[in-house]
């Protein structure tokens, strides 16, 4: 596992402040999936979405010494995010307008954003504690999670017993709970300007 | 900034709770969160729902991250090199070079800007017009007519023997309840211009009534051997099954008979034909004349006098009416504003009649007001709309 997974979310912020560049893969396969999930709600067009978040995230690079904390980095991935979406959307009707064709995806409504927003962020922090957890935990709670398999089926992949997976699944619940601490919540102070920029622009795009 | 703040922390507390936590403070916040709004509490359901979870972590899951990651340190590098390029030797004509381009380019741009004049956007939003609703009236067998407006009047229904229920998509039903008399009597359910229904029979079939129509149905299916119904302008049919009992829809010199199946029939007297359209089952249609064709799903037959003609059908365009949508795929302007006309309940005319040959594809939703529609429409730059009350005048793009 990335030994980089010890740090708190401050302090990977930080080390992105400082060019590090192995704090800024672990928030690129932290955010990537759930960006693209949250992307794909607002552009249909094949391999769109991909696009709009890898330029997200090549962007938050460009930008890394501007960030103060962890939320003032996702609420730039997010508002980038979306804000690209309905460029793109644009353009490709720019594109059917000349064709003669005029065409209108549904506007990116902001109650519908934020809704998408906090699906995604449910799914990022699942999936990001799952992946945190010990080898043999991880893949009982990928297979039980994500694959819906049963106690029974588990055990009789992995060639363990039926106890020994609900103790695995009990572990890692446990562990999840404890990696999706209250402290991490209570960063949510310190925020700052560059956040509060952003934050207006989410709520007036 | 705080809203987006709280969303994010909510959406922490709901990843907590999906790990079985307890704490109640955390709890309490996000029931505050919910209780705020009726919308708050299904997403928060739609979110913890196991089934989908597992279907979106596995979405997740799927996601080429690390090639994705490639791409990204790749463009990195590069964005890194350019700006560390420094006293090149051929920059000069590297600047020239691109100078040569913008020149092209900005000409180019003119030109084509000259051509294509923008188009100039009357501002139609000054005199908006809402788009339809859930509207209708029911007109009993005594002749009593009776409005089944957005406001649920439940006395009203109580009278007449109905139920009024709303979707969890917010449209209103009109149940109709089984009446117990022997009766041969018809009620009839009819939407304005400007309108829309929705109809449970008491079979348990399902009626999506659109604008300017009219549904004529027996009180009472029960007694009868066959289930019939009168239509006239648009209607979409999930047809219950019931072997013993067949399903006929007449309309405009035709009857379709069905067993049990879903589809669409657009009757409209200022249409050029009957369209029928089968999503699924089977169904006979069959004109006065005599004229038969059995359709298959995915078919659509247009009948009109000089016969039935069946085609492979448009699914989508031809339901999204249904959906809340207008879709219009190489359609005559003539049709996309007889559709406008009665959505919006707004009369049309045309300086030039040639315009109504002009061919537009597209789409937008229903529940958008008219100026969205009409300057989507115009921005092609093939027509223009003078919008005075409820009329609209279309004139010859120059």
């Amino acid at each position: 596992m990335d030994s980089y997974t010890q740090f708190s979310d401050f302090e990977l912020v930080a080390l992105l402040r400082n060019s590090d560049e192995r704090a800024f893969d672990l928030l690129f396969r932290r955010f990537y999936p759930s960006l693209c999930f949250f992307a794909r709600r607002f552009v249909s067009v094949e391999g769109m979405a991909e696009e709009v978040v890898q330029d997200s995230l090549f962007k938050l690079w460009q930008r890394r010494k501007d960030f103060e904390n962890y939320n003032a980095v996702k609420a730039f991935l997010y508002i980038s995010t979306k804000n690209a979406c309905r460029d793109g959307v644009d353009q490709e009707q720019r594109k059917l307008n000349r064709d003669n064709q005029w065409y209108l995806q549904q506007e990116i409504m902001e109650q519908d954003a934020e809704d998408h927003m906090i699906k995604a962020e449910v799914l990022m922090e699942i999936s990001k504690v799952i992946n945190q957890l010990p080898e043999q935990c991880r893949r009982v709670m990928k297979m039980s999670y994500e694959q819906g398999m049963s106690g029974k089926e588990i055990a009789e992949i992995m060639g363990v017993s039926v106890s020994t997976v609900n103790n695995q699944k009990a572990r890692g619940l446990s562990l999840m709970r404890k990696s999706l601490s209250v402290e991490n919540l209570s960063l949510a102070v310190f925020l700052l300007s560059i956040a509060d920029t952003f934050g207006k622009n989410f709520l007036r795009n | 900034m705080d809203q987006l703040k709280n969303s994010f922390k909510i959406a922490q507390i709901i990843a907590r709770n999906l790990t079985g936590d307890e704490d109640a403070a955390l709890k309490k916040e996000l029931e505050n969160w919910i209780g705020q709004s009726a919308d708050r509490k299904s997403l928060v359901e739609q979110i913890t729902d196991q089934k989908s979870l597992r279907t979106e972590l596995s979405e997740l899951e799927q996601m080429d991250t690390e090639s994705a990651l490639l791409n990204v340190k790749k463009r990195i590098q590069e964005a890194g090199t350019t700006l560390a390029v420094k006293n090149t030797p051929y920059l000069w004509y590297r600047i020239a070079a691109a100078a040569a381009i913008l020149c092209i380019v900005g000409f180019s741009f003119l030109y084509y800007s000259a051509r294509h004049a923008p188009v100039q956007i009357s501002d139609f939003t000054k005199q908006d017009i809402e788009p339809g609703g859930n509207k209708a009236y029911l007109i009993l067998a005594s002749g009593k007519r009776l409005s089944l407006n957005d406001a649920v009047n439940g006395q009203l229904a109580k009278e007449a023997g109905v139920e009024i229920t709303k979707t969890a998509d917010g449209q209103l039903v009109y149940k109709i309840q089984e009446a117990v008399s022997t009766t041969l009597l018809s009620n009839t359910i009819e939407t304005p211009k400007g309108g829309q229904y929705q109809v449970l029979l008491p079979d348990g079939s399902h009626v999506w009534l659109n604008s300017a129509s009219k549904l004529i149905y027996p009180v009472s299916f029960s007694k009868k051997s066959v289930r019939e119904v009168q239509l006239s302008g648009e209607a979409y049919f999930e047809i219950t099954k019931d072997k013993a009992h067949p399903f006929i829809v007449k309309s405009l010199g035709q009857e379709v008979e069905v067993l049990g199946t879903h589809f669409n029939i657009n009757s409209y007297q200022d249409e050029p034909g009957v369209k029928t359209t089968l999503l699924e089952g089977s169904v006979k249609i069959q004109q006065r004349s005599g004229r038969m064709v059995v359709l298959k799903p995915g078919q659509q037959a247009l009948g009109s006098s000089e016969g039935i003609n069946v085609t492979t059908a448009d699914v989508e365009t031809s339901v999204a009416w249904k959906n809340g949508d207008f879709v219009f795929k190489q359609e005559s302007l003539g049709s996309l504003m007889r559709q406008i006309s009665r959505w919006y309940n707004v009369e049309v005319s045309y300086a030039d009649e040639s315009s109504k040959a002009v061919v537009l594809s597209g789409y937008i939703s229903r529940s958008r007001k008219i100026s969205s529609v009409l300057e989507r429409i115009q921005s092609t730059g093939k027509v223009k709309f003078r919008l005075e009350g409820r009329n609209i005048l279309i004139l010859p793009q120059t």
